[in-house]
């Protein structure tokens, strides 16, 4: 995979017209990118990178963007954020995201205007046109950018310029929030988000890399990437107990295995808010 | 509630169609949406992989969001719950 010069030169040129950023910083393989570019051109003075500390975040997550942060010289924060508290987030409807993205981008915001920072930057990138992202709403309304959807750079595209710069997260499998794992409707609790984080927890000690544990109340339904399926059977009587002493009753393997999205499989096309038509 | 539930015997169906018999059919999440089907100890590693994702599309015919596999057999001791 070589990413082509006219994509390097347009984020580039993007990020230099931002004078100084904010960049949402999950410490995933896009914001990190992101914030690792930004601060070449536009000088570690002119970066802040800003990571949301919530119940709905692993621990690993922020570990990992404290970390790169750390090796890469990228100025670096943790804000707490506060969407638990809003009823609307709790009550898990299927643009959960929205709120939680309202109160991260209007807390990033009002930071950015407080420090005089030029912009706020999300790690938005051309593969998330067409997903199911009702957060994309809430960056538009607080006018955060996203450089590198707008220089169409694509996931493979992030990790591959990833790689060539040393990121450790260039291979780093996809780590949305810990609320992603529980179905739309079923509402989301701090309790339940450590169940998942202890299940999840355990199933990574085991050497499982692309995986989710979904809540379904008493249930954990597993899904690992098909890759790994293999793996399960050997390991069956160990997940069984450590996903069990996560506070589940029932632990149960989904048999098509993780993909991208499988709670959005119930939501009915109008529920779905598309990143392309939000911007 | 499971007992009624029409789909369970739709589910059986597929499942011995499949070559997969004595599985246990019940019905989870809060939405009902999920068949959680349950085999015997000899059949379990099969439904790793490919056969069983073939199986999971014949079983979410009768009407499942999800079909999963309960990772525990008749003979496991049931799984310790920590609050």
């Amino acid at each position: 995979m070589t990413v082509p010069e006219s994509k390097r030169q347009h984020l580039r040129s993007l990020l230099h017209d931002c004078g100084s950023v904010v960049v949402g910083y999950s410490g995933g393989v896009d914001s990190v990118f992101l914030a690792r570019i930004a601060v070449e051109v536009l000088g570690r003075e002119n970066v802040l990178a800003v990571t949301g500390k919530s119940d709905s975040i692993a621990t690993w997550m922020e570990d990992t963007a404290r970390e790169v942060a750390e090796q890469f010289g990228i100025p670096w924060m943790e804000l707490e954020t506060r969407e638990m508290d809003d009823p609307r987030y709790a009550a898990n409807p299927s643009n959960r995201c929205y709120f939680c993205k309202s109160e991260l981008w209007g807390r990033l915001s009002a930071l950015a205007r407080e420090r005089g920072y030029g912009a706020v930057l999300d790690g938005a990138n051309a593969d998330d046109v067409g997903d199911h992202r009702p957060g994309a709403a809430a960056a538009t309304e607080n006018e955060v950018r996203s450089p590198l959807l707008q220089a169409g750079l694509t996931k493979a595209e992030i990790r591959a310029w990833s790689q060539e710069l040393g990121l450790p997260t260039w291979d780093q499998p996809a780590a949305p929030c810990l609320a992603s794992r529980i179905p739309y409707g079923l509402s989301v609790t701090p309790e339940r988000l450590r169940q998942i984080e202890r299940a999840e927890i355990a199933l990574r000690a085991m050497g499982f890399r692309d995986f989710r544990v979904r809540h379904h109340g008493d249930v954990a339904r597993l899904e690992v990437h098909p890759d790994e399926l293999h793996r399960v059977a050997p390991r069956r009587s160990a997940i069984l107990r450590a996903v069990g002493a996560a506070g589940f009753g029932r632990v149960l393997i989904d048999l098509q295995g993780y993909r991208r999205g499988a709670l959005n499989e119930g939501l009915a096309t109008p529920q779905l808010v598309q990143l392309g038509a939000a911007r | 509630m499971t007992d009624g539930d029409p789909r369970v015997a739709l589910a059986l169906a597929a499942l011995a169609e499949a070559g997969v018999p004595g599985a246990r059919v019940s019905v989870e999440g809060h939405e009902r949406e999920m068949a959680a089907v349950r085999v015997p100890a000899a059949l379990w590693e099969r439904m790793m992989g490919d056969e069983g994702a073939r199986i999971a599309g014949a079983v979410k015919a009768a009407g499942f969001r999800y079909v999963a596999l309960d990772l525990a057999v008749d003979d496991d001791e049931p799984p310790a719950v920590v609050g």
